[in-house]
């Protein structure tokens, strides 16, 4: 790693074998600190899911942590964190991941446990265990979702602006009913298929030596066999959203518009100007949205625009929470007034400078971790096909010609691409009239 | 459908060099191998004329910087009439400072890419500030100007007042704030503590520019308030550029003087059910008056603790989650400060299965006595504790927290290096006698928010229901 001072002469080394049962190795050497991260990711996830087994990815996510043949029940985590390590798993459209950083010391710890999963995982598997996990994917369901404020607004996005049928037209979560249908037979497939050695990416990242990092993941992962190759699928590109608007009453007291517009996916080129685009809208008290619908009009109480790293096909996301006395049609015509200034007129040179150095900053604090490095070279690796990414990523953001951006906006935030959900208040949380009333009172 | 695999052949591995695989042993974990010891980042310490003391080390990694001032003016100071002002001040300062209206400081901000989080907690505010390295001297000027030189202009002051007042309002849609909010309350009744950081809409909508200003006035003082840095700057050059942006700053009259005592259970052997129709699950907690950060206890506390619900392998979560599968996660912790703060026990769990759920929770709280860990126990506790030392140190941005979160504290220099030999020394009789210390089932108040109709009946098994509406 060495640092001059500017951002863009950051590099990442690493190194990339492959083993001959198709496991891709990448090792990122980093001695500043005395740990190792390693990320196993999958290339399967929510969106390799048959119909009537919405949410399966991730309910077998949890499986591999209940122990495989020589890890006992319970031992996966317990191991980990006597070594002093912290550990995860996350599902979502494209991939599934499973990560842990421990003491660089105790790496091979990390490949003996990911290796067993991966290698011995079926006989490991019992009736009880499923029926556990199911439990608890349910109330992750109920805790994350349907008893949090707004929860169910992505899952009725990916309803509306994906057809019938469409691989990302579900949450990773999936439904209640489909998770009830879940059965040792659906593990034991899902397993068969998806998560052979030539079906992975093992990072290692830290303080390792590249040699020693590959032999050691040759010795775990070496002798495990290559399944056949997964066919994923095609996922249709969909470009039009649907016009109007889902209302979705909740038990909230302020309304929050959601707009989602088809966009670039990661691998696109088009997909750091869309990440661009939407930290001038809504990152920072004077990027646009938030000037004009917090700080001037006041009628919304925060706002936030994101693109979603996917695969496939790309989302990008506008987000506003209104004030109390707002409805949701006068906080999306807001919104879009907005959006479409940006459109015709274009970004200003001045706030594409801004937008750029915050990127750049962001990204040099979410690289300063073994952790992250690890996690952005497996995406790379998985859903660009290309490592390398973690050092072109500084040079994308930073030399960005201000016509992509103005490009992306017109095209990006065209109406018709878009599709809108609206929460509203379901009236159980009362006095939402009253606090309007309140609340204009004391600022006058 | 799938289609075979095709052959592949690796040039990176010809067979001679390929290791021999049935030297691997899975049946059982492999040895550790030697990890080295963390190179500490050194800080160095100078005293500026007014008394502020700017702590820096150099941490080569990246071109960035990670910046904490930490100020003596936390929740805990406020009297009652004025709760939620220290809050409000650190949302207030950066509308308009140094002769720049609130838009021009956020231009100012947003241009040079650098980001700025204020949090407040009861014992002090915290402004983070994150920037590259090359922007360090202009970052440290903007905190400069939002500390030293606010506007509290009245139009601003009543817009941050309004945006926070919106955002107190919202929050009661979160049933999980509902249940902290309700616990603290039942835990410390009128001690600070029992106040939520934030404020409630009675005393917000009173606070003005004036009262505000006040209370900047007498807690934002150098002597009493720090600043801590790392990453890749060099000490001198650094402290220059503090002195040159906050060598004016001067020292008050110390008269902010945080809370030490500890607070009162208020309703012991009682439980608070929040009525929240139409909830999918139950929010449920127990709490107690736990321990002061740097207590003698704060060791074995830690170890206890580690082992009754910090850890996912604790007892609480292997219980309600692994075994029963009535939530997606259960825990306990201890949150310390300077007078003796919440132990906390929480899960969301299945509106069906609340009253077993805290019954299961209650008789894990007794078992620290009853059934002292076992060996394997204790080793896990005490190696999570000290094995992840080297994590919660790693980038820029966590050596700065850590270093902030220990001279606020007041806790030794060598605090870190001796707590691995300090941890190592509690064995199972501690435990037990942390235990009964602080997890005594006389102290214990319950908290659930959910569907009161299907609880409060298997509630009342427990004490005196107390039930009111979510807000």
């Amino acid at each position: 790693m060495t640092s001059h001072g500017s951002a863009a002469g950051t590099r990442f080394p690493f190194e990339q074998r492959t083993l001959d049962n198709g496991l891709q190795v990448i090792v990122h050497p980093d001695a500043s600190v005395p740990l190792v991260a390693t990320h196993l990711m999958y290339h399967v996830g929510s969106r390799n899911e048959p119909p009537g087994s919405r949410g399966f990815a991730h309910l077998f996510e949890h499986l591999l942590f209940q122990g495989s043949e020589n890890v006992p029940e319970g031992e996966h985590f317990s191991r980990i964190q006597s070594a002093g390590g912290t550990l995860n798993g996350t599902t979502w459209f494209d991939r599934t991941n499973y990560y842990e950083t421990l003491p660089s010391g105790d790496l091979d710890l990390a490949l003996w446990l990911e290796s067993d999963r991966m290698g011995f995982f079926l006989p490991a598997i019992t009736q009880a265990k499923l029926d556990n996990q199911r439990d608890v994917v349910k109330n992750e369901r109920r805790q994350s979702y349907e008893n949090r404020p707004y929860g169910l607004a992505v899952e009725t996005m990916l309803e509306r602006a994906y057809p019938e049928g469409h691989p990302y037209r579900h949450p990773t979560i999936g439904y209640m009913a489909d998770l009830d249908g879940a059965s040792l037979d659906d593990v034991r497939q899902w397993f068969e298929s998806w998560y052979g050695p030539n079906n992975a990416v093992l990072v290692i990242s830290g303080a390792v030596e590249p040699d020693d990092a590959f032999r050691r993941a040759e010795r775990w992962f070496g002798e495990i066999p290559a399944r056949p190759t997964p066919d994923r699928g095609e996922v249709p590109i969909v470009l039009n959203g649907k016009p109007g608007e889902v209302v979705v009453p909740d038990r909230v007291s302020v309304p929050r518009v959601y707009m989602m517009f088809h966009a670039p996916p990661f691998p696109d080129p088009g997909f750091e100007p869309a990440d661009v685009l939407c930290s001038l809208l809504a990152e920072g008290r004077s990027s646009r949205l938030y000037r004009a619908l917090v700080y001037e009009q006041r009628v919304a109480a925060d706002v936030s625009a994101f693109v979603w790293p996917s695969e496939c096909v790309g989302m990008l996301w506008v987000v506003a929470t209104g004030r109390p006395g707002v409805d949701a049609e006068q906080l999306e015509s807001a919104v879009t007034e907005v959006l479409d200034q940006l459109r015709s007129s274009g970004p200003t040179e001045i706030e594409l400078q801004g937008a750029r150095n915050r990127a750049r900053r962001q990204l040099v604090r979410q690289l300063d971790s073994v952790t992250r490095r690890a996690d952005l070279l497996a995406h790379a690796a998985v859903l660009r096909g290309d490592a390398g990414y973690i050092n072109q990523v500084f040079e994308r953001y930073e030399q960005m010609p201000p016509d992509e951006v103005a490009l992306s906006a017109r095209t990006l935030l065209d109406p018709a691409r878009r599709s809108v959900v609206h929460v509203v208040p379901d009236g159980s949380r009362g006095g939402a009239e009253d606090v309007a009333v309140a609340a204009a009172g004391e600022e006058s | 459908m799938a289609r075979a695999a095709e052959p592949k052949t690796s040039l990176w591995l010809p067979p001679e060099r390929r290791v021999d695989v049935s030297a691997v042993d899975r049946t059982r974990p492999p040895p550790s191998q030697p990890t080295p010891p963390p190179a500490t980042p050194e800080f160095h310490e100078t005293v500026l004329s007014g008394g502020f003391r700017v702590r820096v080390a150099t941490v080569p990694k990246l071109p960035e910087v990670a910046i904490r001032l930490m100020v003596d003016g936390g929740a805990a100071v406020e009297s009652a009439e004025d709760a939620g002002v220290a809050a409000l001040t650190t949302k207030v300062l950066p509308a308009g400072a140094a002769g720049r209206t609130a838009m021009q400081m956020a231009e100012w901000l947003d241009q040079l890419g650098a980001s700025i989080g204020s949090g407040v907690g009861h014992d002090s505010a915290r402004f983070s500030l994150h920037t590259l390295s090359d922007t360090c001297e202009e970052a440290l000027d903007y905190l400069a100007s939002i500390v030293l030189a606010p506007s509290f202009l009245p139009e601003e002051v009543a817009r941050v007042r309004a945006e926070r007042l919106d955002e107190v309002r919202r929050s009661g849609d979160e049933p999980s704030e509902l249940a902290s909010e309700a616990l603290s309350e039942a835990v410390f009744g009128d001690h600070p503590y029992g106040r939520p950081v934030r404020g409630r809409v009675e005393t917000l909508e009173t606070l003005d520019s004036a009262r505000l200003r006040r209370f900047w006035e007498s807690s934002y003082e150098a002597g009493s308030s720090f600043l801590v840095a790392a990453g890749d700057v060099d000490p001198e050059a650094f402290v220059a550029l503090v002195e040159r942006s906050f060598g004016a700053w001067a020292s008050g009259d110390g008269r902010s003087a945080a809370v030490r005592q500890p607070g009162p259970v208020n309703s012991a052997g009682s439980v608070r059910l929040v009525d929240r129709p139409g909830s999918q699950q139950s929010e449920i907690r127990i709490g107690a008056v736990g321990l002061a950060r740097g207590d003698e206890d704060e060791i074995p506390v830690l170890v206890m603790n580690a082992i009754l619900g910090g850890l996912f392998s604790s007892r609480i979560n292997l219980n309600l989650r692994e075994d029963k599968g009535w939530t997606y996660g259960a825990r306990s912790g201890f949150s310390m400060r300077r007078a003796p703060g919440p132990f906390v026990a929480s899960a969301a769990v299945d509106t069906a299965v609340t009253a077993r759920a805290f019954e299961e929770m209650l008789s894990e709280i007794r078992s620290m006595t009853e059934r002292p860990p076992s060996e394997e126990e204790l080793a896990l506790a005490r190696n999570a504790l000290i094995l992840s030392l080297p994590r919660q140190f790693e980038t820029t941005s966590q050596v700065a927290s850590k270093e902030a979160e220990r001279v606020a504290y007041d806790l030794p220099p060598d605090w870190w290096t001796r707590f691995p030999a300090r941890v190592e020394k509690v064995g199972r009789d501690d435990v037990v006698r942390m235990a009964e210390r602080y997890l005594d089932p006389a102290g214990l108040v319950m908290v659930a928010v959910g569907e009161a109709d299907a609880l409060r009946a298997d509630l009342a098994a427990f004490g005196t229901v107390e039930e009111r509406p979510a807000p």
